[in-house]
């Protein structure tokens, strides 16, 4: 749930996601900047102009340490000539990060409530690490634009003074002043890869990874239809039976496509860190419309080698708080033997659900990820600056509300195809 | 919990805290003074937000269990905040403010009173605690709702002076004055997760963070 404005200059719908904490909103349709702090919107600035397409769209989704952020703000700033962006994100659980991308490197920051600890030198001390003055790190920043809310009264054009510190492993602090109050913020870097990780806000140009089963087949049954009307049942020959059987098949198959086919999808990511801690992944919250129906949650991985993700699927009823769970396993292992190099498993996996009533539910992975002792280990890749994990693997989720009952449609096949066998010893029998 | 009924409108009036004089109905916004179950006044309705504190929200501050038995939002001309009531087991109150996404431990200081009672300036310094404070904020505010149990009125409109001080390493030190009446509260700011919450609010399209539940 979320507050709805109307933007009073290009009329355009408005969801102020983070209700209470916003006071400005830079309309995401037109760029005009409106005052949401009390519940009369006023136009603060009124803009009509081509506004920037950005690399996080407003309303995308992530995970980042474990939490879900969505892209709630973005500015554009500047400084001597330099331009960089910076993306507020909001998790009502979790409150605001900033998420800054200077030159296509990504990071993580957080506001501090205290201030860094002065260490005499010139230096600051935060997080058990030392941040010294970063050369050329002092100077005024200038917000050259601004789109989405923030929870203070932002405008283009405002400055700050600001100085940044470093230390040895690439985190940095920030300090901001505008003349009456100083903020200081610790930052992360990030790979460029979790932030691909974010998915776009639903909406009807969605891309979908993949075009709804059963889709495009809607006039098969016709022609189906057509020839089951024309086929003559007295003739129970071989053949016929045969078509009937393969008729029982293919409308069997169309029927559970369609049952299956899909309304809604749901997509999530996270990391898990190997042979460390089982980590909670919340996918967020999927809304099942029919009485009964499948779900099904694919997964893909990051890449590693020889090294398994055990997964713990959960479908929590917000209502009633039934639980319908499911594991799954992520493995892939090489090596090398007699016969060359050999390698065996897959970095990515689908589970179905069956049967799941009508409902909200949210969608929770349980993920853990052990390493299989191979001297011939790849190298590690990218370490968690908050934790001393050693290594991660990347997940991302699709949860869709479908899925094909290949399990049903065999046992139709099967069901289909033993009166057949039956003709077909008995015909061979008597031919004999 | 003992059941009474608001005087205005018939609606029950659940006691959440024990011996708080106020309480604000949540169907009329009576504002209903226990002793004598007589209105007093009416609150402002209050303006939706998407806090994960709510009313009936349990904890622990510094290993004392707490339940949230009221709030108080308050606005001025750049922004709102919550000020939530939490009821210690010890029969103690303070209040959990939560601004920004930022949350604040606060306990009323009576003690602190007499010395907040002069003339506050931008950038003021006091010693407190063995802390350096500077006031770093005053401004006008005026209460924008209020529910559940309370320790005063809130009646629409009731508009007063709220002074924030800073500390380097963290504490926090707020002063509302009210004509005569002075309030000192000093606090720390807090994660979240580190009250322990339960019975947090579950807001549409998020999960709640495991832990927090």
């Amino acid at each position: 749930m979320s507050r709805a404005v109307t933007c009073p200059c290009c009329g355009g719908a408005i969801e102020v996601k983070a209700a209470g904490y916003t006071v400005s909103v830079a309309c995401q349709y037109c760029g005009s900047l409106l005052d949401v702090a009390h519940p009369d919107v006023k136009v603060i600035a009124e803009y009509h102009q081509k506004l920037a397409r950005l690399a996080l769209p407003l309303g995308s989704r992530g995970v980042l340490f474990g939490t879900q952020w969505e892209v709630i703000g973005w500015l554009s700033r500047e400084a001597a000539g330099y331009a960089w962006e910076e993306y507020l994100l909001f998790n009502p659980y979790a409150g605001f990060r900033w998420l800054v991308c200077s030159d296509g490197v990504w990071q993580l920051g957080q506001m501090l409530t205290a201030q860094p600890k002065a260490l005499g030198d010139g230096t600051y001390g935060w997080a058990s690490r030392r941040f010294g003055a970063e050369e050329d790190g002092a100077a005024t920043i200038t917000t050259t634009a601004v789109l989405g809310e923030f929870y203070w009264r932002v405008r283009a054009g405002e400055q700050v003074f600001a100085e940044s510190f470093i230390s040895g492993d690439g985190q940095s602090l920030s300090r901001e002043a505008n003349g009456e109050e100083v903020q200081w913020t610790h930052l992360v870097p990030l790979p460029a890869s979790w932030i691909k990780g974010f998915t776009p806000p639903q909406g009807p140009d969605l891309a979908r990874p993949t075009p709804p089963r059963g889709g495009g087949e809607g006039k098969r049954p016709s022609g189906f239809a057509a020839w089951w009307a024309g086929l003559e049942l007295a003739e129970t020959s071989l053949s016929a039976m045969a078509g009937i059987a393969l008729a029982t098949a293919l409308g069997a198959m169309l029927i559970l496509a369609a049952m299956g086919s899909s309304s809604v999808a749901l997509r999530g990511q996270g990391q898990v860190s190997v042979d460390g801690a089982a980590a909670a992944i919340p996918i967020g919250a999927i809304s099942l419309k029919r009485p009964k129906q499948f779900v099904t949650i694919k997964v893909e991985s990051s890449n590693f080698v020889n090294q398994w993700v055990d997964l713990d699927y959960r479908l929590v009823n917000r209502q009633t708080q039934a639980v319908f769970s499911a594991p799954a396993a992520l493995e892939y292992y090489t090596g090398v033997d007699s016969d060359g190099t050999w390698s065996e498993g897959s970095h990515s996996a689908e589970t179905l659900f069956e049967g799941v009533p009508a409902g909200q539910y949210d969608v929770v992975v349980e993920a853990s990820a052990h390493s299989w002792n191979d001297p011939t280990r790849a190298a590690p890749s990218y370490t968690n600056p908050f934790q001393t994990a050693p290594e991660t693997i990347g997940l991302a989720f699709l949860v869709e509300d479908g899925g094909m009952a290949w399990g049903l449609w065999w046992l139709v096949v099967a069901g289909a195809g033993l009166p057949l066998l039956w003709v077909a010893i008995k015909h061979g029998s008597r031919t004999r | 919990m003992a059941q009474m009924n608001c005087p205005q409108c018939g609606a029950p009036l659940p006691m959440r805290g024990g011996g708080l004089p106020y309480a604000v109905c949540a169907y009329c916004q009576a504002v209903v003074m226990r002793d004598g179950m007589s209105q007093v006044g009416t609150a402002a309705v209050l303006p939706y937000d998407i806090s994960p504190i709510q009313l009936g929200t349990g904890g622990a501050v510094d290993g004392t269990r707490f339940t949230v038995v009221g709030r108080l939002r308050w606005g001025w001309s750049d922004g709102s905040w919550n000020e939530w009531l939490l009821q210690l087991s010890d029969g103690t109150i303070c209040w959990l403010g939560e601004a920004m996404g930022q949350f604040q431990v606060l306990a009323p200081r009576e003690d602190l009173v007499e010395r907040f009672s002069g003339p506050i300036l931008l950038g003021s310094r006091v010693q407190m605690d063995g802390q350096n404070f500077t006031a770093s904020d005053i401004k006008q505010v005026t209460c924008l709702g209020g529910e559940g149990d309370l320790p005063f009125a809130c009646p629409k409109d009731w508009a007063l002076e709220s002074i924030d001080f800073r500390s380097d390493a963290g504490a926090a030190l707020s002063v509302q004055r009210d004509g005569g009446r002075v309030d000192v509260y000093s606090g720390r700011y807090v994660e979240l997760a580190e009250l322990k919450p339960s019975r947090l609010r579950q807001i549409e399209g998020w999960t709640m963070p495991e832990g927090l539940a």
